[in-house]
């Protein structure tokens, strides 16, 4: 981009002008053209419905996470130690940590299976950035926050009807 | 040309799918959760020759299969959705997304003009794709300092 102070000719997405030194960044913010646009850049993570919570700890079995998220017909827990988010345990980990092994579910923690410290949201973060991690990141699940503590769970199948519901599509 | 225009015109065989995890209908669960595995995919797809008969996933896995008294070596089409609903490779990306948001699902079967299994269409896909379409909305992110570890779900 070309620089609004010295008319330096700048590589595009460069923070800083390289003749002046003057910030650009400002000047980058994408501006939205449509309401869809619009939508993932303004909407914030809270307003897409969050899926319920199973918070387990590190130290639980296996077999307990397994009995709590079945009996909320979900597919993941959140695993919370002092109240903090260390880690998520989804149906992909059972997938490809645990089926096909002749193992006894009671014996396992749930900190040997789960996914350590995986991405999480703030609640008041874009939907365009949850978007981003997902994509970028092959993530299904990303756990929200707040100072830390998990609040909620948005899924990539929650943020898909969100994004359509305010599309120019008709449903 | 308009979001909605584009995915009403885009079929999904356009789309960068990649290539599914095929099972017979009398696979053991150890065939098809390798399968899976190897495939790093979260489904299978249980035909019978070529034909598409059931769908095995993750969720199946987590309700009927984990912690529960059962063989390794039954079958998966004890375990499947049978006959799941299905689109074609040349329906439109508008029409999964419809077919997805209706029926709460994540993965649609695909199928070719004889009925044979040709592949999945996944929610990550469209995500993906929404997110390709909308680079600067959702791709030109500055970088989150806080975030030092990441890792894929069951990486």
């Amino acid at each position: 981009m070309i620089c609004p102070y010295c008319s330096q000719q700048n590589l595009d997405g460069l923070d800083y002008c390289e003749e002046c030194r003057q910030d650009l960044s400002i000047f980058d913010v994408p501006t939205p053209t449509s309401g869809l646009q619009q939508h993932l850049m303004e909407d914030t993570v809270s307003q897409v419905p969050f899926d319920r919570l199973v918070l387990v700890k590190s130290s639980d079995s296996v077999a307990h996470a397994v009995s709590r998220i079945k009996a909320l017909g979900i597919g993941q827990a959140v695993v919370v130690d002092k109240g903090r988010l260390v880690g998520i345990l989804t149906e992909r980990d059972l997938l490809h940590k645990l089926a096909g092994r002749e193992a006894d579910l009671r014996l396992i923690p749930v900190g040997e299976v789960m996914t350590h410290y995986p991405e999480a949201v703030e609640a008041d973060d874009p939907i365009r950035v949850v978007v981003n991690k997902m994509a970028v990141g092959g993530y299904r699940h990303v756990p929200i926050v707040r100072k830390g503590q998990p609040i909620g769970m948005i899924s990539a199948k929650a943020v898909a009807n969100y994004i359509l519901e305010h599309s120019e599509l008709d449903f | 040309m308009s979001i909605a225009s584009t995915l009403n015109e885009l079929r999904i065989r356009h789309l960068p799918l990649r290539s599914p995890a095929l099972v017979e209908r009398h696979a053991s669960i150890r065939e098809t959760v390798e399968t899976m595995k190897e495939k790093r995919l979260g489904c299978a797809l249980v035909c019978e020759q070529g034909k598409l008969v059931g769908l095995f996933t993750e969720r199946d896995l987590l309700n009927k299969v984990i912690g529960e008294p059962i063989s390794q070596s039954d079958s998966v089409e004890r375990f499947m959705t049978p006959n799941p609903t299905r689109l074609s490779l040349d329906d439109s990306v508008a029409e999964a997304m419809r077919v997805m948001h209706d029926g709460d699902y994540r993965t649609v079967p695909l199928v070719d003009h004889h009925g044979h299994a040709a592949g999945v269409v996944t929610v990550h896909d469209l995500i993906s794709y929404l997110a390709e379409h909308f680079p600067k909305e959702a791709l030109n992110l500055p970088p989150d300092t806080a975030q030092l570890i990441t890792q894929a779900e069951g990486a």
